[in-house]
């Protein structure tokens, strides 16, 4: 048979993407014999000796030996090959660059790897600043998404919770908003085979989620009417909840499930991936408010609306003043100065202290990426002395100034570019790294943390920029060399030595500076947390134990039935074995005061006018101070005489003392509050509290927040319905966790018991952002530091190795060790001095930017300063140490003989 | 043309090129010449190497090269035929003296056992 009348099948085809490559890389007129040859031996012998899936094994092997070889050899070719073109293209300047990157690996590698780790910290700290702060609301039209809150009396710019009556008066009067919608929080008992599962929800208007123009991925969201009494069973989850407990069940909508003892319909889910995935609530109902909740002077709802297209912030604020006033003045009892403050989402989305922490991390981490840069350009210069042949010999023959320049600087573009690449993936790690180490929940719902086209595009920015900053000292350098001087004698001139001698100088007074600041601002901040960590939250908070007991509103007939379900759980729990006390509380330690209620304190006389104000509220059984460790200050604490047959008592704290009765006796005083109706939302008549006691601030907010006014009342006296445990065990975690879930199921199998945790790890995770900030800054600080060490010693070790004939000569004429080492020293001093006053100069400049993050530390704390120059000194220091000893022992016979 | 030993020694795997091209004479494209290579020398040949050996030789002006007939089991590219050149004769002959008179009375020593 012959080959024409047979034609080659397509399986035994050669691989296309082989031939392809073949035909990239090879040389045309070597392409044609190379790859045909390979072809016809393929065909010819391979397919029928090894069957088609081998001979396309075997060609690919052969394919990738001609690749490898000609693209090596084109390599090697142009070894010797030096450029004396004019008209150079940029792909000859990067085959040289890549060339000079090859042959010197050590260097090439330290490059990369330092601007790796500098652009890859850069990167991750970018991506959470550009998540956060940076990026617009991930919502349809977010420059119309505003909150609106009622601005309590004498507090312009207040912004307090809304009350029902007051929403629906705003929502039905106003003409900015096209949608106007409440939302409340409100957590829901769901049985889930038989087990009760607490889940976190609100109630919200039916126009909610069109205000941030979510839909719902699978069935609906809520309908207009649906926030009608009598329509509201109804029930949007999040696509988080269906994943999880609903294992993604295709037919949810339209399913029925008991929330709350009460059936409910779920209609939607709402999309994977969208801020209501990244938020606290999974369970949204219809804010439906019955008849006990129309209260107007029980604050409870945050109020988020949609501005109507052509209307801003401004005319919003403008035109709902009115309706204030109308209400204001319809109702004076309950609105009388009560005004309206308006905000873009926008703007308050994020915490004031992380917008501040971000802004202070990215500073810190450009400031280190630009140590790293100064340390980088400080090594090219170094190394520019070995390539002064190769400069030289590029200038004999011909090339400008300007190519040579050019020719540095695509080196270290193509240096930082490959720095970038590999930085990219390791700011991807870092990025993870601090996503899992903050606490669930911390970042706001809105923030998408993730290295995306954005994140991508800053890093090549940065990784240009640091090329050019690294890369121009050193190509201006070689762009000084001085031809006619430098090739008659060593290679050498007086003229380019003493510039690269200043611009080395300069580069580490550079690095000591930025060192330095950033150094003051870790000392600053690790101080600042050291404080913080040891502020007392409660006495021994390892050993409470705390959790709470959620209660729908409709849980108890009467206040007595919950009195009573009440005292059988302190009972129960105070029984258990490994059980100091036990005290519940609507608020736990560092959780807030649970509620703040507007109050008036009579005057002392009948002609005394009683005085106005609002401070922290918390109901309490007798034993909450005694579990905390609270101590009282005068007067007592509650116990088990304050009943609801007895005079109502009061304990108010050292704050509300000092606040309200300046220096007078506040025991037998009285404070009057309206009553806080249990299970609905809503205020009764005013109770007359006398004041029993006055009891040391208890840590109310975070370990850094300040103490504010506060008030407790007795659970007996005034009740209410799911308050939080406290448990206060004999010692390490002598009760658990589940020992006390038992004990209160024995009382009620379906009383949800949740977030079971010691004071010690809630104290734990407030304090986490701040710790992880700390530490990052303190991390940066330290290597900064050390290339700010690493590059004195570079300068130093070079100084000596410059002036060995000098040194040679004194040691000759009888200088000591002593004082030539002293002579090394005071170089580095010297330049150490000078980058420690610019750096301290620095951080005094920008101490202003930490106020804000500080607790309990002046931002001009000496022992940072003074802690910082300490640290900064004695690196530089002990790095001079040692080419300072070299120089020392140098021999004067040998040393002389050099030149 | 200059002389043989004025010009740089060939190096090993050069040397065993220009041999097989002059073993596959007429013949010598770059399928017969990685036969000869494989077959004579007993060691893999890796393809590339080969083709950059030639080219180097060809560059070098030992050895020259006319393109052949295409046939459509070789995708329609034609083959190329080697020739040793003069130049490349008389450094090979040299190359090879070299080697004889250093193996002269060893014949002993490198009788294989």
């Amino acid at each position: 048979m012959t080959r024409e009348t047979n034609p080659p099948r397509l399986a035994s085809n050669p691989p296309r993407l082989a031939s392809w490559l073949l035909a990239r890389v090879l040389p045309r007129d070597a392409h044609d014999s190379a790859a045909g040859d390979l072809d016809e031996a393929f065909r010819d012998e391979v397919v029928p000796r090894l069957g088609a899936r081998g001979a396309r094994r075997w060609y690919w092997r052969q394919a990738l030996s001609l690749a490898g070889a000609f693209a090596a050899s084109r390599f090697h070719s142009r070894e010797l090959h030096v450029s004396i073109s004019r008209n150079d293209n940029m792909r000859q300047d990067l085959r040289d660059a890549l060339r000079t990157i090859v042959r010197s690996p050590a260097y090439s590698a330290i490059t990369i790897a330092v601007l790796a780790l500098g652009i890859g910290a850069t990167s991750a700290i970018f991506s959470f600043v550009d998540g956060v702060l940076l990026r617009p609301l991930p919502y349809a039209n977010p420059d119309r998404i505003v909150r609106v809150w009622e601005q309590p009396p004498g507090m312009p710019g207040g912004r307090n919770a809304v009350s029902t009556a007051n929403f629906l008066d705003w929502q039905q009067q106003n003409e900015a908003f096209d949608i106007m919608a409440a939302a409340v929080g409100s957590n829901v008992t769901m049985l889930n085979r038989g087990e009760p599962l607490q889940i976190r929800g609100a109630r919200v208007s039916a126009g909610y989620f069109d205000i941030f123009g979510t839909r719902a991925a699978l069935g609906r969201t809520f309908a207009p009417d649906e926030d009608q009494p009598g329509k509201e069973r109804v029930a949007v989850i999040t696509h988080r909840l269906w994943a999880s407990t609903f294992e993604s069940d295709p037919s949810i909508v339209g399913r029925t499930v008991v929330l709350n003892r009460e059936p409910f319909t779920i209609i939607g889910v709402l999309p994977a991936g969208s801020a209501f995935d990244r938020g606290y609530q999974d369970l949204f109902r219809p804010f439906a408010p019955g008849p006990n909740e129309r209260a107007r002077n029980f604050h409870w709802i945050a109020v988020t609306a949609r501005l109507k297209p052509d209307v801003t912030v401004e005319r919003a604020r403008a035109a709902m003043q009115p309706i204030a006033a109308r209400i204001a003045r319809d109702y004076p009892e309950s609105n009388k100065d009560w005004g309206i403050t308006i905000e873009r989402f926008a703007d308050i989305s994020v915490a004031p202290q992380l917008r501040q922490s971000l802004r202070v991390l990215m500073a810190a981490v450009g400031m280190l990426l630009l140590v790293g840069c100064a340390n980088l350009a400080n090594l090219a210069l170094a190394r520019g002395t070995a390539r002064e042949r190769e400069v030289l010999v590029r200038a004999a023959i011909g090339a400008s100034r300007g190519r040579i320049v050019r020719q540095f600087l695509t080196e270290s573009l193509l240096l930082s570019s490959l720095g970038g690449l590999l930085g990219t993936a390791v700011g991807y790690g870092m990025m993870r790294g601090l996503q899992l180490l903050l606490p669930p929940l911390f970042l706001p719902r809105e923030a998408v943390v993730t290295i995306d086209v954005r994140a991508l595009a800053f890093a090549f920015v940065v990784s240009m920029l640091t090329g050019l900053i690294f890369g121009t000292v050193p190509a201006l350098q070689a762009g000084r060399l001085d031809l006619s001087g430098s090739m008659k004698g060593s290679g050498r001139t007086v003229t380019a030595d003493r510039f690269r001698r200043r611009l080395r100088d300069a580069l580490v007074v550079v690095e000591v500076a930025l060192a330095c600041t950033l150094l003051v601002g870790s000392g600053l901040l690790m101080r600042s947390f050291m404080r913080m960590q040891e502020v007392e939250v409660a006495r021994d908070p390892a050993t409470l134990l705390t959790a709470g007991l959620l209660t729908p509103g409709n849980r108890f007939q009467s206040p007595d039935e919950g009195r009573v379900f009440y005292r059988r759980i302190l009972e129960r729990t105070a029984a258990l074995p490994g059980v100091a006390t036990v005290a519940l509380s609507t608020a736990i330690p560092m959780r807030g005061w649970g509620m703040g209620m507007p109050l008036r304190v009579p005057g002392r006389g009948p002609g005394e006018a009683s005085r106005p104000g609002s401070a922290g509220y918390k109901i309490v059984s007798p034993a909450y101070f005694q579990t905390i460790g609270l101590p009282i200050l005068r007067g007592r604490a509650f116990d088990a005489s304050d009943t609801a047959a007895s005079v109502p008592v009061i304990v108010v704290n050292k704050v509300f003392a000092d606040r309200y009765f300046q220096g007078v006796e506040p025991i037998g005083r009285h404070v009057v509050i309206e009553e806080v109706l249990a299970g609905s939302p809503q205020l009764g008549p005013e109770i007359s509290w006398q004041i029993v006691g006055v009891v040391a601030n208890e840590r109310v907010g975070a370990p850094n927040a300040n103490d504010s006014a506060g008030v407790y009342v007795p659970m007996e006296q005034q009740p209410s319905y799911g308050p939080s445990i406290i448990v206060r065990t004999t010692g390490e975690s002598a009760v658990t966790a589940s020992a006390l879930k038992a004990a209160i199921h024995e009382i009620d199998p379906n009383q949800p018991v949740t977030d079971v945790r010691t004071l010690e790890s809630i104290k734990a995770e407030s304090v986490a952002p701040d710790r992880l900030r700390t530490w990052l800054i303190v991390l940066f600080g330290a290597i900064a530091a050390l290339l700010a060490g690493i590059g004195v010693y570079g300068v130093i070790s070079y100084s000596v190795a410059q002036r060995t004939h000098e040194i040679g000569l004194r040691a000759a004429l009888g200088a000591s060790r002593g004082r030539l080492m002293g002579l090394v020293m005071m170089k580095a001093s010297l330049l150490t001095a000078i980058g420690l006053i610019a750096g301290l100069g620095g951080a005094v400049a920008s101490t202003r930017w930490l106020e804000t993050l500080l607790f309990g530390i002046a931002p001009r704390d000496a022992i940072s300063l003074a802690g910082a120059c300490t640290i900064l000194g004695t690196v530089a220091l002990a790095a001079a140490w040692i080419p300072a000893r070299r120089a020392a022992r140098v021999d004067p016979l040998v040393a002389l003989r050099v030149e | 043309m200059r002389r043989a030993r004025d010009l740089p020694p060939l190096g090993e795997f050069e040397l065993l090129v220009l041999l097989a091209v002059l073993q596959a004479e007429g013949e010598a494209y770059g399928g017969t010449i990685l036969k000869e290579l494989e077959g004579r020398s007993g060691r893999s040949v890796s393809r590339g190497a080969l083709y950059v050996t030639l080219d180097r030789l060809e560059a070098k002006g030992y050895i020259s090269s006319r393109t052949g007939d295409a046939a459509p089991s070789r995708g329609g590219r034609p083959r190329r035929y080697y020739t040793v050149r003069s130049t490349g004769l008389a450094l090979l002959r040299h190359s090879l003296d070299a080697v004889h008179r250093m193996s002269e009375g060893l014949a002993l020593k490198l009788k294989p056992s």
